[in-house]
């Protein structure tokens, strides 16, 4: 299966934007597995269908979601299923957001303004309890930004990314992701081979993009984490899991600046990105081979799009290259 | 096929060293093609059966083999390796795919690309001075052999100070051929113009392109003459000739005003190429027939010597390199390689999609090519990991006026995986992490960019001592030996420190 993608969208409010995520993923073969508009809880999740104010809407103070990925294998998990749940703050632009490695959101006391909870669960955005949320303003002002969302398949391992572009301007703003680690990249023991990302409102990707790994762990948004799943599971190494992480550039010099074309092919090279940690607990080290992004040899503005595999198949975005649906961005 | 190995030698000279490498190669499925041990020449390459001194060794004075691997990508690599005056001494060759197919190869002279008319430098005795108002330019008449010329290497240096360029011409031939041979008609070919403003007073031999439709393919048995040309002034562009005996092929011929007048009493020095020009030195330098040397062993029998060559999934990729007996520093090492790049990691477009290497004397590979960097100036003798090879002439337009640059592996970040430093070992398997190594330039000028991903070496994540192995396939294998930075392909045995 290849990427879904929903892209150039214009949503006028953080509601629409992130029911745009969900409904991208759940074309993508994702599940919603329970929601609320804010006043009516389904413990099905067929309360929300849209991302707008009031009855069956995202746009709700405390409405939320539980989205479930389908089952992947390739770490120690078997059929491991990502889990993520989406909660909506008192304005559009405040959010919280849970990612589960492979326990599932099936605990807690979900309701009407309450999410679920899950044994591994971890923070991306905002924080408190789920009877008492507390969330982080993430989205820019409404009205003001393109949103695109790109899912993947089954040979993507169900990875996904969205973003933001001020309308109007290159500056990039707010993106989100679950980037599993390519094959081959992690080892099979592996309880959750993948990093989940959410940027710092008004940052792009290029805040975990650096010369060296990362080495701190930051909370609230939690940027790009990895090293997730339950603890207890994690090895005798990993006396803690869920760590900050980044991608290394390729000698300070390829994925921070124009280094050059192929001379063969007068094009830009496309390499691999690295996820890993440099922090000074365990667990450090290399974490994986990104799926969903590449470094380029050439800097580009944002929303510059490339035509590799096929045409405009990537789009310039914080100094990677993202898979893209084949149309003209808008600007 | 896996690689082939020959590990933990302890070769008493340099030349028992190389001919271990070439038996390995051999054995990998290389083809010796000539050979001589320095006594006598063989063009089937039987000569030389082992690396000890005396008849059939490589370990004579001017000793050399020429080997080619098997076809990859529809094309054959050649190297060659010859022996100077030492154990320690070496002049080594690469040819991507032109061959050492060329030349005068003999007991002490290797091959080069095809030549269709050679003369070497070392018949030069005079020279003939070209300039306005007096000789014009001068020819020595040949034979074709059917196959497209590339250009034409004449032996020059100029007296005060020459301006204009000078052109090298192909013509149809008149007269009876070596005697009284001279041009006819318009010239079928000409060369790119070569400015003689850049000669030294030295004689250098010194090559003139033919492009595009100037590369014309001459008719088998028919005769030509080849010339060059050159009508400024402000000094002399001199010609280096032979003007006793001379027993090239053809006739002499000098051009004043527009008529040309033959002679047997001369010959050009120089070649006329045709193929694929694309013999790079490694190691020396010189002219196949007065050859120079570089030290490239570290004094003999005291290092350990590891060999190993890969098959047909390696793209016939190798390495060999020294470890100093009795240490882990690397120290008194040096090393060979050539990497051909993974399948992918280049474009299809790319002539030589490899890099060839040879160390400097007690360099490694960490020290000779591996930084938190590229490379971005070009080193001579030892040419070190160079890139780019095959014949500039069909480099595509990015690639304009040269290629055979310097190229090196970039370490992951500015120096954290690749450096020898220790990152960490993977959480979940407490083992080092492997990864993929890059090769590019930074040169200022095309060609330049990212080469590709090794097929031969791999850095980790964890910093180790020279010597260690890991087991990447399975327990116990012992794959891969840790040296100079980066994870070399190994045989499973333990390695003799």
């Amino acid at each position: 299966m290849t990427y879904t993608f929903s892209v150039n969208n214009s949503p006028v409010t953080g509601g629409l934007a992130i029911y745009n995520i969900v409904s991208a993923l759940m074309s993508a073969g994702w599940l919603k597995k329970m929601d609320s508009d804010g006043t009516t809880y389904s413990a099905t999740g067929v309360q929300v269908t849209s991302g707008n104010v009031g009855t069956n809407g995202l746009n709700n103070t405390n409405a939320w979601v539980r989205l479930q990925a389908p089952a992947v294998n390739g770490g120690s998990v078997v059929n491991q299923t990502r889990e993520i749940t989406i909660q909506r703050g008192a304005n559009s632009l405040s959010w919280r957001i849970k990612y589960s490695a492979s326990a599932l959101f099936t605990g807690g006391t979900p309701g009407i303004s309450q999410t679920s909870s899950s044994a591994d669960e971890v923070f991306m955005l905002g924080g408190g309890t789920d009877a008492s949320p507390t969330f982080y303003s993430w989205l820019p002002a409404d009205g003001g930004y393109r949103w695109h969302v790109v899912a993947g398949g089954a040979a993507e391992f169900y990875s996904f990314v969205a973003w933001s572009q001020i309308i109007g301007s290159i500056t990039g703003t707010t993106v989100m992701c679950l980037d599993v680690m390519a094959a081959g990249s992690f080892p099979a023991t592996d309880v959750d081979p993948a990093v989940m990302y959410c940027s710092t409102n008004g940052i792009t990707i290029t805040e975990i993009i650096l010369a060296g790994f990362v080495t701190t762990t930051q909370t609230n948004p939690a940027k790009a984490r990895a090293w997730l799943g339950a603890t207890s599971a994690a090895g005798a190494s990993l006396t803690s899991n869920n760590v900050g992480v980044g991608i290394t550039n390729y000698g300070g010099i390829i994925g921070g600046s124009t280094f050059g074309h192929n001379p063969w092919s007068n094009k830009e090279d496309l390499l691999p990105c690295l996820w890993g940690s440099a922090g000074t607990t365990l667990p450090r080290g290399v974490k994986g081979i990104s799926t969903l992004f590449m470094f380029g040899t050439i800097l580009h503005n944002n929303g510059t799009v490339g035509s590799f595999s096929i045409a405009k198949d990537k789009i310039f975005f914080g100094n990677l290259w993202f898979p893209w649906s084949g149309t003209g961005p808008l600007i | 096929m896996a690689y082939t190995f020959s590990v933990n030698n302890s070769p008493t000279t340099g030349a028992m060293a190389i001919y271990t490498l070439i038996s390995t190669l051999v054995s990998a499925g290389w083809t010796k093609v000539m050979d001589s041990d320095g006594t006598t020449y063989s063009a089937s390459g039987v000569q030389v059966t082992s690396g000890n001194v005396g008849t059939n060794g490589l370990g004579n004075t001017n000793a050399w083999i020429r080997l080619r691997a098997p076809v990859v990508g529809g094309k054959q690599r050649e190297i060659t390796f010859q022996r100077g005056t030492t154990s320690l001494l070496w002049r080594i060759k690469y040819s991507a795919y032109g061959g050492f197919i060329g030349g005068v190869p003999s007991a002490a002279v290797t091959p080069t690309n095809e030549t269709v008319f050679a003369y070497s430098e070392s018949n030069q005795d005079t020279v003939v001075s070209l300039q306005s108002g007096s000789t014009l330019g001068v020819g020595q008449s040949f034979t074709g052999t059917g196959t497209a010329v590339s250009s034409a290497r004449f032996y020059l240096k100029k007296t005060t100070s020459p301006t204009g360029f000078a052109i090298a011409k192909i013509y149809a031939h008149s007269g009876s051929f070596a005697t009284t041979g001279i041009p006819t008609g318009a010239a079928l070919a000409t060369s790119v113009p070569f400015d003689v403003s850049t000669l030294t007073t030295s004689l250098v031999l010194t090559e003139l392109k033919f492009i595009g439709s100037n590369q014309i393919t001459l008719t088998n048995a028919t005769n030509y003459v080849f010339t060059i040309e050159y009508s400024g002034s402000g000094g002399t562009l001199d010609v280096g000739k032979d003007g006793s005996s001379p027993t090239a092929q053809g006739n002499y011929s000098t051009l004043a005003v527009v008529t040309w007048t033959p002679s047997t009493a001369n010959a050009v020095i120089g070649y006329l190429c045709t193929g694929v020009q694309d013999e790079v030195f490694m190691t020396g330098a010189g002219t196949d027939f007065v050859p120079t040397f570089f030290s490239y062993f570290n004094t003999d029998a005291t290092y350990r010597w590891h060999v190993a060559a890969g098959g047909a999934a390696e793209f016939y990729s190798f390495v060999a390199w020294s470890q100093t007996i009795g240490s882990v520093a690397i120290t008194g090492s040096n090393g060979i390689c050539l990497d051909v790049m993974a399948a992918g990691s280049f474009p299809s477009a790319d002539i030589d999609p490899a890099v060839m290497y040879c160390s400097a004397l007690a360099s490694t590979f960490q020290t000779d090519f591996i930084s938190s960097s590229f490379p971005s100036i070009n080193t001579t003798n030892p040419a070190k990991a160079r890139a780019w090879l095959g014949p500039a002439l069909l480099a595509g337009a990015a690639i304009t006026n040269c290629n055979n640059v310097n190229v090196g592996l970039v370490c992951y970040g500015n120096s954290v995986i690749g450096n020898s430093g220790t990152l960490s070992t993977n959480p979940w398997i407490f083992n080092d992490d492997l990864l993929p190594c890059l090769w590019g330039s930074a040169n200022t000028a095309s060609p330049r960019g990212v080469k590709g991903f090794s097929t031969l070496f791999m850095f980790g994540t964890v910093a180790h001592s020279n010597g260690d192995t890991c087991d990447s396939v399975s327990p116990g294998s012992k794959d891969k030996i840790y040296f100079g930075g980066v994870w070399i392909p190994w045989s499973g045995v333990t390695p003799l420190i």
